[in-house]
């Protein structure tokens, strides 16, 4: 068994508990601004319910999800212990009593300025260093997970860091860079201002700093989805990886174009020049590259394993896929997903096109499809993929696995797709009453209507997902004596030795660092340069 | 733990039958990539025509 | 390396190729939009002071809404503002060119106008300038589409565009919504 099962399982039962939680607030909030009339529906009830929703999903299931499979996978793609274990612990530790802190504080009523902050909103304290120990402890992750790739390198001289843990130091690269924008945010602009040590705060300067981890953090997000994709998946369907290679090239370049391409957060904002509004945005066309090749490279992995199990003809091997293997199911499910979802990213980057849909539901619709949908199945698939492994047990049929990840991209398309429509009718965000009397609004109920039937399938759908996790400790299932080991897809060449900036990050950090300095120096340095008037701090905590 | 690493590194696939299915691969997945590719592209462009120009000049 | 493994290389450098080709056909085309159709998001960037500019200047409360310039142009004038704009409805000439001009004098606001593509934030410390044509006249909603506090929901405006007939500054070149 691998031996800091008890680790990896406390981060993902935290991240799936605080996840199925933030499911149920998610559907209430869906119901309160439809047509249909909902209990406890206020405005304050309902930004309370959309910061703990935003916080959750993207701070808390994603952070703690990453980093639990991030220890699994140092340990059982090294074949080699986690370097400094109880370091781990530390983390954990942090992280839970930051989360603890966060939603205490949302829950009083104390922080309802949204996961995404608006200074000059500004909310308690408590909040802000409950999400600064959570990245804390994250950094202690990134650490051990740059260590452990070292220590192996040391052991192993001159051979190919397997794929799997290439990817997830290039993930712990890439936080570590994409945090600092947020980090410096909250420790010199936002904390001071909510505990009351400064009285103005500069906007743009935060929305640009803000900016900076906005676009890379959901990369961190959808990488482990990646990793599945290329070592998981190919040997789910009984094949091989096509290209290590390609692999390797995919992770490599969302180090490098995640980053420097924030600004596309800030296409309608007035506090940039047109100029490197296009610069990021130009950026912003290259990270589209690693998951245009991924949609290449995956298919072809897969369509090894169709063609050995006797697929024929252009598309045969499809058909012939293990669809029944809740691993490959997953992957086809998000491609599907990946399609719509990558699109609406596409038109979103679109420099003035982006005006068709800032903060309309169309961008709601974009960002729960490709990371609610895409990723997020993937995050079930490696939940139900390495669970045999660290409880020694196995459900009898995969069947339970199967119907969840169904109803989960079913209920994901049946509520993103009527959002993306109503954001192109102007549908405007954030908001918890729509006048449905209004004759220019009436004709969006039905579309909300049918979202929130969506939202209703996810839940059933999460509910689902807690119960086969749950049921892997339930008698009926299957003991694995030996347990075992975890292993990962092989290539189709199995590389015998890579180049060194396919086996390591020096030279792509350097890279990372040319590269920010072009798109974010001057617009961060224009705020000390030029400084904009400051705007008043805006308590929402309820004190003065 | 050590022990164990060379299996990690192979899988029960004949060789063989990779190789007649490498023979015909990615003729498959290049289609299918190429379909999904030039699908988001004329849809791309049916949004950027029908609904971006047409709703007007904007700077 | 084996035959097989550099036909595997030469089919991923094809599909980057296609890729690529791709991604420049998009990219042109977003070039296009700027240089030929006029399309640009809006990028002026002019400061104020968020903590003054109620009291005298461009958006003191009399200078605010609709007025045609000495040189012909026309230029609206809204703040934005927890939890309203002032003012709450603007009347714009159809088919001739129009500048929107934004500011905020507490937190960040955003508009867009429902069917069209004017969509900017509202950030204190900017003024946020938009410019358009509306091909169409109509009443259009102008909401508040960014999250400003509590009272977010309530924030909403609108924008009469009426043809140009219709469109009757006063002396003062300022023009209202009047009665609905």
């Amino acid at each position: 068994m691998v031996p800091a099962r008890r680790l990896v399982l406390a981060y993902l039962w935290t991240a799936f508990t605080v996840f199925a939680a933030a499911v149920v607030l998610g559907v209430w909030q869906m119901w309160v601004r439809s047509p249909i009339a909902a209990p406890f529906s206020t405005p304050d009830n309902y930004y309370l319910s959309v910061t703990a929703h935003g916080t959750a999903m993207a701070y808390v299931l994603t952070t703690f999800f990453i980093m639990g499979f991030g220890y699994y996978a140092a340990e059982t793609a090294l074949d080699q212990k986690v370097p400094g274990p109880r370091w781990a612990w530390v983390a954990y530790a942090l992280g839970v009593i930051g989360v603890v802190m966060a939603i205490v504080t949302i829950f009083a009523g104390r922080a309802s300025v949204l996961y995404t902050f608006y200074p000059p909103l500004t909310a308690s304290v408590f909040y802000y260093l409950g999400l600064v120990l959570v990245v804390v402890g994250s950094w202690i992750w990134c650490v051990q997970m740059i260590a452990a790739m070292a220590l192996w390198k040391r052991a192993n001289p001159g051979k190919p860091v397997p794929l799997a843990m290439f990817a997830t130091v290039s993930n712990a690269m890439l936080w570590l860079w994409t945090t600092a924008g947020v980090a410096v945010e909250l420790l010199f602009i936002v904390i001071p201002a909510a505990l009351g040590l400064t009285e103005t705060v500069d906007v743009g300067l935060t929305r640009t700093l803000f900016s900076w981890t906005l676009h890379a953090i959901v990369y961190f997000w959808l990488i482990p989805a990646y990793i599945a994709f290329y070592t998981m998946a190919p040997r789910a369907a009984g094949g091989r990886l096509y290209s290590d290679t390609m692999g390797r090239l995919s992770f490599v370049l969302f180090l490098v174009c995640s980053l420097p391409v924030g600004m596309h957060h800030l296409f309608m904002d007035p506090e940039h020049s047109s100029g490197f509004k296009f610069v990021q945005m130009s950026l912003t066309v290259l990270v589209t590259v690693p998951t245009l090749l991924t949609i290449f490279t995956i298919p072809a992995s897969l369509e090894i394993a169709g063609r050995m199990r006797g697929g024929t003809g252009l598309f045969g091997w499809i058909g012939a896929l293990p669809w029944r293997e809740p691993m490959v199911l997953a992957t086809g499910l998000a491609f599907v997903m990946l399609w719509f979802g990558g699109g609406g990213g596409l038109i979103n980057m679109s420099y003035a096109m982006n005006a068709m849909v800032h903060n309309t539901s169309w961008v709601t619709a974009h960002f729960h499809l490709i990371f609610g949908g895409t990723v997020v199945i993937m995050y079930f698939a490696i939940a139900y993929e390495i669970w045999p492994h660290l409880t020694g047990r196995a459900p009898v049929s995969p069947r339970g696995q199967c119907a969840q990840l169904w109803l989960w991209a079913i209920g994901m398309m049946v509520m993103t797709v009527p959002w993306h429509w109503l954001g192109l009718e102007g549908q405007w965000r954030r908001v918890a009453h729509f006048d449905y009397a209004d004759p220019a609004i009436a004709g969006w109920a039905p579309w909300v209507d049918a979202s929130v039937v969506g939202g209703v399938i996810l839940l059933v759908s999460a509910a689902m997902f807690v119960a086969n996790l749950l049921a892997f400790y339930a008698d009926a299932t299957v003991a694995l004596r030996p347990v075992p080991p975890q292993r990962y897809a092989i290539a189709a060449h199995p590389p015998a030795r890579v180049p060194a900036m396919f086996n390591g990050f020096g030279m792509w950090n350097v890279v990372v660092l040319v590269l920010m300095l072009c798109a974010y120096g001057y617009p961060i340095a224009q705020s000390f340069i030029l400084p904009a008037p400051q705007a008043n701090v805006h308590r929402m905590s309820g004190a003065s | 733990m050590r022990g164990m690493s060379m299996s990690l590194e192979q899988d029960d696939i004949e060789s063989a039958a990779l190789e007649r299915a490498l023979a015909e691969t990615p003729r498959g997945a290049a289609a299918l990539a190429g379909a999904a590719l030039g699908l988001l592209l004329l849809a791309w462009f049916a949004i950027y025509l029908l609904v971006f120009l047409a709703r007007g000049p904007v700077g | 390396m084996s035959t097989e493994e550099s036909t595997i290389a030469r089919s991923e450098l094809r599909w980057t190729a296609v890729v690529f080709a791709a991604i420049g056909v998009v990219f042109v085309a977003i070039v296009s939009a700027t240089l030929v159709f006029h399309e640009q998001p809006p990028s002026h960037r002019e400061t104020i002071d968020p903590t003054t500019m109620h009291l005298a200047g461009e958006f003191a409360e009399g200078n605010l809404g609709t007025s045609l310039g000495p040189d012909g142009g026309v230029t609206t004038r809204i703040v934005a503002t927890q939890f309203a704009f002032v003012p709450q409805c603007a009347v714009v000439p159809q088919g001739k060119p129009v500048t929107f001009r934004f500011a905020s004098p507490d937190v960040i606001h955003g508009i867009l106008i429902t069917g069209t593509n004017v969509n900017t934030m509202v950030v204190p410390g900017y003024v946020s300038e938009v410019h358009t044509v509306f091909a169409e006249s109509g009443d259009y909603l102008m909401p508040c589409h960014e999250f400003c506090g509590l009272g977010h929901g309530e924030m909403m405006a609108h924008i009469r565009v009426v043809p140009p007939a219709q469109f009757n500054p006063d002396k003062n070149g300022k023009v209202g919504c009047g009665p609905r």
